[in-house]
């Protein structure tokens, strides 16, 4: 009795005392133009107390501690305001905010849909874009790692596949085309994608165009195009150092851990990224990235070590003339982990033939390499006038591949590949009115590769080449304040071999039509092609595979039709939701696919398959309280056929679905989740499972990844669980792709 | 605040559902055997050491009608380790033998570097050239080898 009695005045004397240290915030919230601003949510920062503005724009806070306070008014569709006040002890502060309207998410400007910035809102074709937010937020270690968020995208490994338009081609020819700042960065042997070669750090956005290309883009751009935009510069300089470390968990199975004694332990996974930027003056600014990473693998023989260095650098030689050079070197010392030694043994690479398959010699089913890779760009634009500019850029990148003997070291060039990919291009925009625009230029480019695998065995080495040259231009015409027309062309000649040239030519039409500020209906059509590379070509091996050259083959072709809905609306005055539905259809022809050929007795790239690939594609996404809670979700149904055989198509899934929550609603702590869904694929290809046991085996893909971080001071700390429910899968036939790991990441910004 | 309430909900109810499903998992252990072989090779017969690139016993539960027919599934061939050279008798054993019956057996000889560089020196001819594997059991076999008699291959029909 005595005791709650006590109680009950000490709550008493502690309420009493707190109204007594508190003080009373009130005042108003109002548009530039001295508008009231109704249901803004006003809060005190810090502290659970707050208030909505009414409909006059007046809000009051009462109870709040006395001392200095930071008052925060946020408001969909405004940028946030905040004031610093001092609230004095049953006293009364007055503050007045003024907000600002905030260009909404969904007028994010692109590059990639038309060679030009432009909103993408009125992009007339799909058009997925990853902010850098999205790639900082995530444990983004590669942008492979990126592109599996990204709805219609799945990666079959290392080979990205938009809409279903790669399947799986054993990491030869991309069918997707990955542009740097507009450089394609296809590997001049086999035209596949290094996707860990990158700055992540200065990455701006990345945007994927999902569809035929090819009428702006030329070759690879068969199923689409990755566009990596790198960072302008800062005013003020920026310092940022990142550091994370982790590892992958052990697999639960001990049937799969009997035959590889590190399968019983954590394997380590870390890496350090510095960045500096700066804009030293209105004529010059620069940045610079160096990155390292080790990764130790979850498989045996998959162990990997790199270290990149990029840079940027632009001169303002006039207000209207700028040069730009973006450089970088990269170096990977890598295992590469072929196909596995079957489903009771996945851990462990397998061996073709009739080789010992023991797990302490490397087996054939690993490919150790030192990599080298060298880019450089070099720009110039002009612009002669408020409505015409031009561009002149030249490209190099080169690629020196050469294999790791048994001591990890590196054998001779001879043994392995050195390939060039360089060339230059003009581009011209002019805009003779404001609903008028052209974009024109021709580029030219060459691939140059000698390669111990484009030779009979000790032949001496030979250099293949493939010059191409092509011409395009778009027209863009606003009817009224709706309609938008877009149609281009463009020609591209190739010799394939000597004295062999294929000629393409590739056009496009769009149409766009708002209906109103906030939604547009765009249809397009387009064409897309691919040249096979190099390797596909020229291979001719029995290292790993009987493979052998194919000169007669041709370029694949594509031809896509879509239409799509892009719209968004406010929900009440704190939330955006975006939608965008898209119906596509793509056929395909000349595909060239991997073949067991008898006669041959070997395999052959050969141009094999016609098909046809139609789909729906839905995206949602919802953002909330000033983009402080974001929910997206992306569903892609997938209907792929082989129209020679009537089949499905082989490596295509289905059903493919992303879903993900990012929320900063409770103080500094940021929590995330982001799932990702395919069906089993629809068929696969039994051709390698002749020599890959369970090369068949298939699954769903059903991974979680789960990440919390908080931003104390100018750290950011956060921890990251990828693949939480630990699930098994493979991306492509024969790799178990990775289990759980835990990551553990810090960053200091300067 | 409903709608992050329900996406919640619905968040978990997702991750119990995923949660529960393990993907792939290591496939029900085959029955399996083993065999073991002695191999008599006439000594006279060996050609040259640098005319081999690699020596094996094979069992095939198929019979080949080339050696394109051995690529057609590789997975399904059973093989030892490497034999030695030179000698007039060699032992091999072969464990985790899938069971089976295997029609087409006997000693290859790899004369090049191509992965289809291979040809039969000796056949198994007890049984009609056929045995079996059996659960837990060990299949004992002989091989005779003489160099100079190779047996046909492709295999007549």
């Amino acid at each position: 009795m005595y005791r709650s009695l006590f109680l009950l005045v000490w709550g008493c004397w502690l309420a009493a005392s707190v109204h007594a240290q508190s003080g009373t915030v009130i005042g108003t919230v109002v548009e530039r133009d001295g508008g009231p601003l109704p249901g803004v949510n006003v809060i005190i920062e810090g502290t659970t107390r707050g208030a909505a503005t009414n409909i006059a724009g007046y809000f009051e806070i009462n109870n709040v501690a006395a001392g200095p306070q930071r008052v925060l008014a946020t408001a969909i569709g405004y940028h946030a305001e905040a004031a610093s006040i001092l609230v004095r002890a049953a006293d009364t502060v007055r503050v007045n905010l003024v907000l600002t309207p905030q260009t909404l998410s969904t007028d994010e400007v692109v590059i990639t849909a038309a060679r030009r910035e432009q909103l993408l809102q009125s992009v007339p074709l799909s058009l997925s874009v990853l902010p850098a937010e999205a790639l900082e937020a995530r444990p983004i270690i590669s942008l492979d790692d990126a592109l599996r968020y990204v709805s219609g995208v799945q990666m079959a490994d290392n080979q990205v596949n938009i809409r279903g338009s790669s399947g799986f081609s054993y990491n030869t020819g991309s069918r997707v085309l990955l542009l740097l700042d507009g450089m394609s960065l296809l590997s001049p042997d086999s035209e596949s994608i290094s996707y860990e070669s990158l700055p992540l750090a200065q990455i701006e956005r990345v945007e994927v165009v999902k569809g035929p290309g090819s009428a702006l883009y030329g070759s690879s751009a068969l199923g689409g195009v990755i566009n990596v935009i790198t960072k302008d510069f800062p005013s003020e300089p920026e310092l940022d150092i990142r550091m994370f470390g982790g590892v992958y968990m052990p697999v639960r199975y001990q049937s799969w851990r009997r035959t590889w004694n590190d399968a019983d332990i954590p394997r380590p996974i870390g890496g350090a990224n510095v960045t500096y930027a700066h804009q030293l003056s209105d004529q010059f600014g620069y940045w610079l990235n160096v990155a390292h990473r080790y990764d130790a693998g979850h498989l045996n023989f998959k162990q990997e070590r790199s270290t990149d260095i990029y840079a940027k650098f632009r001169w303002r030689l006039s207000p209207s003339l700028h040069l730009t050079t973006l450089s970088g070197w990269t170096r990977r010392k890598a295992d590469a982990f072929l196909y596995w030694n079957g489903l009771d043994d996945p851990l462990n690479p397998g061996n073709l033939g009739f080789a010992d398959n023991t797990s302490n010699d490397s087996p054939n089913g690993t490919n150790d390499n030192l990599t080298d890779r060298v880019m450089l760009h070099l720009g110039v634009s002009h612009v002669v006038h408020p409505s015409f500019f031009y561009s002149v850029k030249g490209r190099i990148f080169s690629a020196l591949i050469r294999p790791l003997d048994e001591e990890k070291e590196p054998r001779s060039v001879d043994d392995g590949t050195l390939g060039f990919r360089y060339g230059g291009e003009v581009q011209l925009n002019w805009s003779p009115s404001s609903d008028q625009f052209l974009t024109a230029g021709f580029s030219g480019d060459a691939l140059a590769t000698q390669s111990s695998f484009f030779q009979e065995a000790d032949a001496p080495p030979l250099i293949r080449s493939q010059p191409e040259a092509g011409a395009f231009a778009q027209w863009e015409q606003m009817l009224g304040s709706s309609l938008n027309l877009v149609a281009g062309v463009r020609y591209d000649v190739y010799q394939i071999d000597a004295g062999n040239t294929e000629q393409k030519v590739s056009p496009k039409l769009n149409v766009a039509y708002s209906l109103s500020e906030r939604l547009a209906l765009r249809g397009s059509y387009g064409q897309g092609f691919r040249v096979p590379s190099l390797a596909e070509r020229f291979i001719n091996n029995q290292s790993f595979f009987p493979i052998v050259l194919n000169l007669d083959l041709q370029p694949e072709l594509s031809e896509g039709y879509e239409v799509g809905v892009r719209g968004n609306t406010t929900i009440s005055s704190w939330g955006i939701v975006t939608l965008d539905v898209a119906a596509f259809s793509t056929n395909y022809r000349r595909l060239v696919e991997p073949t067991f050929v008898p006669e041959e007795r070997a395999f052959q790239f050969v141009n094999l398959i016609r098909a046809r690939i139609k789909g729906l594609e839905a995206e949602v996404a919802f953002t909330a309280f000033n983009d402080r809670l974001q929910i997206h979700a992306g569903y892609t149904l997938l209907d792929a056929v082989d129209r020679e055989t009537n089949r499905a198509l082989v490596f295509r899934s289905k059903h493919l679905l992303k879903a993900g929550i990012s929320s900063q609603l409770v103080g500094p702590i940021e929590l995330g989740i982001d799932a990702r869904f395919a069906s089993e694929f629809e068929r696969v290809d039994t051709d390698f499972a002749r020599f890959v046991p369970d090369a068949d085996v298939v699954s769903p893909i059903q991974v979680v990844d789960v990440r919390i971080a908080a931003h104390v001071s100018r750290y950011r700390i956060a921890l990251f669980a990828r693949n939480i429910f630990d699930y098994y899968y493979v991306e492509r036939p024969a790799i178990l792709a990775p289990p759980r790991s835990l990551l553990f990441q810090i960053t200091r910004s300067f | 605040m409903a709608t992050p309430f329900r996406c919640f909900i619905l968040c978990v109810v997702l991750f119990n559902i995923v949660g529960c499903d393990h993907g792939l998992a290591p496939p029900d252990e085959p029955a399996v055997g083993s065999i073991e072989g002695v191999i008599h090779y006439n000594i006279a017969s060996w050609p040259p050491a640098d005319t081999f690139f690699d020596l094996r016993f094979v069992a095939l539960p198929f019979v080949p009608r080339d050696s394109t027919d051995l690529l057609s599934d590789l997975n399904a061939l059973v093989i030892s380790p490497g034999l030695r050279l030179g000698v007039a008798t060699d032992t091999f054993q072969i464990a985790q033998v899938n069971v089976g019956t295997y029609v087409y057996n006997g000693v290859a000889q790899q004369f090049g570097p191509g992965l289809l560089d291979w040809r039969p020196v000796g056949l198994y001819e007890d049984n009609g050239g056929i045995f079996l594997v059996r659960p837990n059991e060990t299949t004992q076999i002989e091989v005779i080898v003489d160099f100079n008699v190779l047996p046909p291959f492709p295999p007549p029909p």
